[in-house]
């Protein structure tokens, strides 16, 4: 049995004594301070993407490796004109030891949750546009999978795993698919010989989770309801892993930038007021936008680098009034 | 967006409430105490929830020494909360054949179990059962609609018929949006199909106490929603759990009498 | 199940049950020797369902049984038998068993053959030439303390008295014209599906036989006989035999079969007329 991830009392006290203090212990600021995010794209193909957390120092902290794959598939009977999409999620004993074993196969991980919340917060939204996916309804369809290796784990999964799957989502292209006569005449599976399509993204949820640390014991949380004192509990963003084992609760919220709420989940956990989730929502607003436009970015940056030739071959030429 | 006008000009629903009318909430307690008997099981009992068709069996098994098979989880300072929840094949109108055979839960029921024992974790009063193990184990029976929230509702009726030491009382309740303006409370199953819809948990809520100061301990949203409703969401939820906070503590008190009385 | 005593235990059970002056003998739970244990129940509780039970018993097993009717569209080349196994189909399932184990599968034999057997060579399932009904019958047992095929089949017989089915509006001659059974959109008709209810028998020492046995008599007794009683034909077929225990199992006399039987058809004509 693989030894899990343990700490002692006093690192304990130390790092709530740090959190109390609005510090971190990789040297952030403020318990609202993100790690740096750094957003790579493969060169070489489409929604291949490495997005990875950097401390302050510039080392990685966390390293997700997100890659699309898609495939023709025949539809369900219930839903002939949809495509399929599937969130694939690999944690084991490469990322840390403690994923070794889980104590009951059939009972869920925390993982195993975040994974489920990032694959409803993209379907049942309609983040992917599952009927774009139809190539011959009721026959043909496209499947897409979606497969996420975490690289290296320190804390702050949700949140890179959600940054590396609407980043491949938005960068991928499949192949583009010929139809005639109600047959696929010719995929085009080289994507130099005729250029791929684009998945039908229509938003953009970003999840951000908050992990919740109490300050009082329990039961004066619950019966102390009456005087709304602040500062009862901590709340951090993109907590590292050593936080995360301390924390007593979390609320997983995942927004877009068109101030939708696209999927929010406070798995139990310590009681929170509810004016206080009310703050927690319209504090990630901001970053949400932030981390849109920076996926926004890398894309773009990523288009500009591919298409570098391109200008040589266009027939656009600059045009001149009267 | 729907076909169905989910709320009238009268401000009826579908299946005749008011929109912020609760189901029919009834629970009862089955025992085999009042039988004089010297089965082992004696104090095992049965708690069933009635929410509207939601029809659900608790079974509480504890606290008590772990078995062998479970030995390795014990934890010296407190107790351990282990949750099963078997959705039988005949809780829907059409009978589910589960795909997998070896009749392990769906995705679904293992986020339940998942966020069920994270909130019941924090309402048992753990540390007063060291080295024990508590087993929870729910049936679905029938399901129609707010399912999350019927199962939260009868374990903490379950809780407090077994005598296990709880901070307060947690309801949970469902809640619904229409058209962008309207809330409605514990739907139906064709409410929570066709409408944005999630389940919140309040713990120790009372009608009294001001709405923002409750302490919600779960909630569960999946579909999207404008930013700014959640605030409209939260206060008709937790105006619900208020609510069914009161019936819940009549209905666990004629129940216990009753028990009383049946054993003199 | 599977609560271990001791052998000074055991053996203090099997005393208080082979006494020589019959009027000392004790059952553990302080019924008599006939007595079945006491019941409660609630018929059609679950409307989603076309029949449905939910029984309790003293000892705290509670049993669930649902009904569901489907159509089925019936492959004419198929011979009454196999047709039959087709249209009833149950299923048991019980927590503290792994689904699969033998003891679930021989229970579940045991309840699917006391409906089959008593529907061949009748009509009962058949909708139209071509259509039939199909039974699904899924068990729920929960807490369960003992061998609970006895309650179980108590249950599945109180809900197939109480299973209603839809009334057919179309044609029940389906050969020559294509179509499709219709139904009546309320309506719904009983039909008395005949089922056998199962006995469990324990056999302690020579001639002491205890009805409905608990799990601590299980452990001491001789052999059990599982009978099947169904109104009006009394006791029948087929006689099975089931061992709980290694300690005490050995043959038994025949002779004590026919002494079962007679037990049996006292007790099950009174079941019949409580239920």
């Amino acid at each position: 049995m693989a030894k899990e991830l343990e700490l002692n009392n006093t690192e304990k006290k130390f790092i709530l004594s740090l959190l109390a203090q609005n510090q971190r212990l990789d040297g952030r600021k403020s318990l609202i301070e993100t790690r740096n995010l750094d957003i790579k794209i493969n060169p070489d193909a489409y929604g291949d993407v490495y997005v990875s957390l950097l401390t302050p120092e510039g080392s990685v902290s966390t390293r997700v490796h997100c890659k699309i794959t898609a495939d023709i598939v025949k539809p369900k009977d219930k839903r002939p004109f949809e495509g399929s999409f599937y969130v694939n999620c690999e944690i084991n004993g490469l990322t840390g030891l403690q994923f070794e074993n889980y104590s009951k196969p059939n009972s869920m991980s925390s993982e195993g949750y975040y994974t489920r919340f990032l694959e409803s917060m993209i379907l049942r939204s309609n983040a992917l546009d599952l009927e774009q996916l139809c190539i011959i309804a009721g026959e043909k369809v496209w499947d897409i999978r979606l497969d996420l290796h975490v690289l290296e784990y320190d804390g702050g999964f949700l949140e890179c795993a959600s940054i590396a799957c609407l980043t491949s989502l938005l960068h991928f292209k499949r192949p583009y698919v010929e139809v005639q006569n109600e047959k696929i005449h010719k995929v085009y599976t080289d994507l130099d010989e005729r250029d791929g399509v684009n998945l039908g993204v229509l938003h953009i949820p970003i999840a951000v989770k908050f992990n919740i640390f109490q300050q009082l014991p329990t039961e004066e949380l619950i019966k102390q309801s009456n005087n709304t004192n602040p500062g009862k509990e901590l709340v951090a963003i993109d907590c590292t892993i050593k936080e995360e084992m301390l924390s007593n609760g979390e609320v997983l919220v995942a927004l877009n930038k068109n101030r939708e709420i696209v999927q929010l989940d406070k798995p139990g956990g310590v009681p929170l007021q509810s004016y206080k989730l009310l703050e927690l929502a319209n504090m990630a607003l901001p970053m949400v936008e932030n981390i849109t436009s920076k996926i926004l970015k890398a894309i773009e940056i990523d288009e500009s680098k591919r298409n570098e030739y391109a200008y040589l071959l266009s027939a656009e030429n600059d045009r001149y009034d009267g | 967006m729907s076909r169905f006008e989910f709320y009238n000009s009268q401000g009826l629903r579908i299946d005749g409430r008011r929109n912020f009318e609760l189901k029919n909430f009834e629970s009862s307690l089955t025992t085999t105490s009042n039988f004089n008997n010297f089965s082992r099981n004696s104090q095992s009992s049965t708690t069933y929830l009635q929410m509207g068709q939601n029809k659900i069996l608790v079974n509480i098994d504890g606290p008590k020494e772990p078995t062998n098979s479970n030995k390795s989880k014990i934890d010296q300072d407190k107790a351990v909360l282990d949750i099963n929840i078997n959705v039988t094949k005949f809780s829907k109108v059409n009978r589910q054949v589960s795909t997998n055979n070896n009749n392990s839960p769906d995705k679904q029921t293992q986020e339940w179990e998942f966020e069920i024992k994270r909130l019941f974790e924090k309402i048992i009063i753990m540390d007063s059962y060291p080295k024990s193990i508590i087993n929870i184990a729910v049936t679905v029976l029938q399901q129609d609609g707010g399912i999350l929230a019927s199962i939260i509702n009868c374990v903490s009726i379950a809780l407090m018929n077994n005598s296990i030491q709880i901070y307060d009382i947690v309801t949970a309740c469902s809640v619904g949006v229409v058209d962008q303006m309207h809330y409605l409370l514990d739907l139906n199953h064709l409410e929570e199909q066709f409408l944005t819809s999630g389940t919140i948990a309040v713990v120790g809520g009372s009608p009294t106490q001001n709405v923002e100061d409750a302490n919600v301990c779960l909630l569960s949203f999946n579909d999207i929603f404008p930013l700014d409703l959640l605030d409209g969401f939260m206060m008709a939820g937790i105006k619900g759990c208020c609510t069914l906070k009161d019936i819940m503590v009549t209905q666990v008190k004629a129940m216990n009498i009753n028990k009383l009385i049946e054993i003199q | 199940m599977n609560v271990l005593f001791s052998k000074s235990e055991k053996s203090y059970f099997r005393e208080s049950l082979i006494n020589d002056d019959s009027n000392q003998c004790l059952r553990l739970d302080g019924r008599g020797f006939k007595q079945m244990r006491t019941v409660e129940y609630s018929p059609s509780f679950l409307n989603n369902c076309n029949g449905s039970t939910r029984m309790v018993s003293q000892d705290g097993s509670e049993v669930i049984v649902s009904c569901k009717v489907q159509l089925l569209e019936v492959d004419t080349k198929l011979d009454e038998a196999s047709l039959l196994n087709e249209l009833i189909q149950v299923d048991l399932s019980i927590p503290s068993i792994d689904n699969g184990s033998k003891l679930l599968t021989q229970m579940e034999d045991v309840l699917k053959e006391n409906i089959v057997q008593h529907l061949k060579g009748t009509d009962k399932l058949k909708v139209t030439q071509k259509y039939s009904f199909q039974l699904f019958i899924d068990i729920l047992a929960i807490n369960c303390n003992t061998y609970p095929l006895g309650l179980i089949s108590l249950a599945t017989h109180k809900t197939l008295k109480n299973t209603l089915f839809p009334v057919l509006m179309s044609q029940d001659d389906d050969l020559m014209v294509e179509q499709v059974p219709v139904f009546h959109d309320h309506d719904m008709k009983l039909i008395e599906i005949p089922c056998s209810i199962t006995f469990v028998v324990a056999i302690v020492g020579d001639n002491v036989l205890l009805v409905d046995p608990s799990e601590e008599e299980l452990q001491i007794a001789d052999n059990c006989l599982l009978l099947n009683y169904i109104e009006g034909k009394k006791v029948v077929g087929p006689v099975r035999t089931i061992q709980f225990n290694e300690e005490y199992s050995r043959s038994f006399n025949p002779k004590i079969i026919s002494e079962a039987l007679e037990l049996i058809n006292y007790v099950g004509e009174e079941v019949y007329t409580v239920l």
